[in-house]
């Protein structure tokens, strides 16, 4: 798995992450979303993840953007400010990310004890083979659990 | 640059942009996109590190998390429409539990 098409797919998801914060109209920032979504789905499929690649396009970008989408029109903004009025000033919230970040950089720039590699190195099929038996062998338990929770918000909709 | 640097870099980024919209946006809706954005760079590591340890943990629960996220999405534009209702739907106005 080599990082060049990871970067790729991943600096584009991060810019229209940008853009979809700083947007000023809530269609733009939907579609910006959108962007970030398909970006994500190309680096499933590049890791070999074809099934999730699939399943990212197939839930996210089809079904809950199209929701997104019919929400926004279903309920237009009815204010200008983009920002939220807080009582703490902004800079402090930024203050918050920037610690964030920092901690973060710092552990990624710090060479630390390398990860553990996998005790054996399979192949995505193989993987995926691995994941049907855990989905419906080891944790068919949550598996049928998160099936009761879609049906549980779909009724609650209603 | 090592696969899982540009995987780790993409996954914070992406989350701090969540996380951002989240906190500083007005509109309950882009409040929404946020979390869709974080829960997403979550899911980014489960994916990559299933593959990088040949763990298919880390996919199934990218799957559900993927579920529950649709279900959650559902849920949350239900509130977001009923609240629209209100005068002035935004966050600062939705403070009490009615009945």
């Amino acid at each position: 798995m080599t990082a060049v098409p990871l970067a790729i797919f991943g600096g584009l998801a991060v810019i229209f992450a940008v853009l979809m914060l700083l947007q000023r109209t809530l269609f733009g920032s939907a579609m910006c979303l959108l962007i970030v979504l398909a970006q994500l789905a190309g680096m499933f499929f590049s890791m070999g993840a074809q099934l999730l690649a699939m399943m990212q396009i197939l839930v996210y970008a089809g079904a809950i953007m199209v929701l997104i989408i019919i929400a926004i029109m279903a309920a237009p903004p009815r204010f200008s400010t983009l920002w939220a009025s807080y009582d703490a000033p902004p800079a402090a919230v930024a203050l918050i990310l920037g610690v964030l970040l920092a901690e973060f950089l710092v552990v990624l720039l710090y060479e630390g004890a390398p990860l553990p590699t996998g005790e054996f190195t399979l192949s995505a099929a193989q993987v995926e083979r691995q994941m049907s038996w855990l989905l419906f062998n080891r944790y068919a338990g949550v598996t049928e659990l998160v099936g009761l929770l879609i049906l549980a918000a779909s009724l609650a909709v209603v | 640059m090592t696969p899982d640097r540009v995987v780790w870099l993409v996954s914070v980024l992406l989350f701090l942009c969540g996380l951002a919209a989240l906190l500083l946006r007005r509109q309950l809706l882009a409040m929404l996109l946020g979390l869709e954005l974080m829960i997403n760079a979550a899911n980014l590591n489960f994916v990559f590190y299933g593959r990088e340890w040949s763990d298919a943990a880390g996919w199934t629960s990218a799957l559900w998390v993927l579920a529950a996220a649709a279900a959650e999405a559902v849920v949350g534009l239900t509130l977001i429409l009923a609240l629209n209702r209100l005068a002035e739907p935004d966050t600062d106005s939705v403070r009490e539990l009615e009945g």
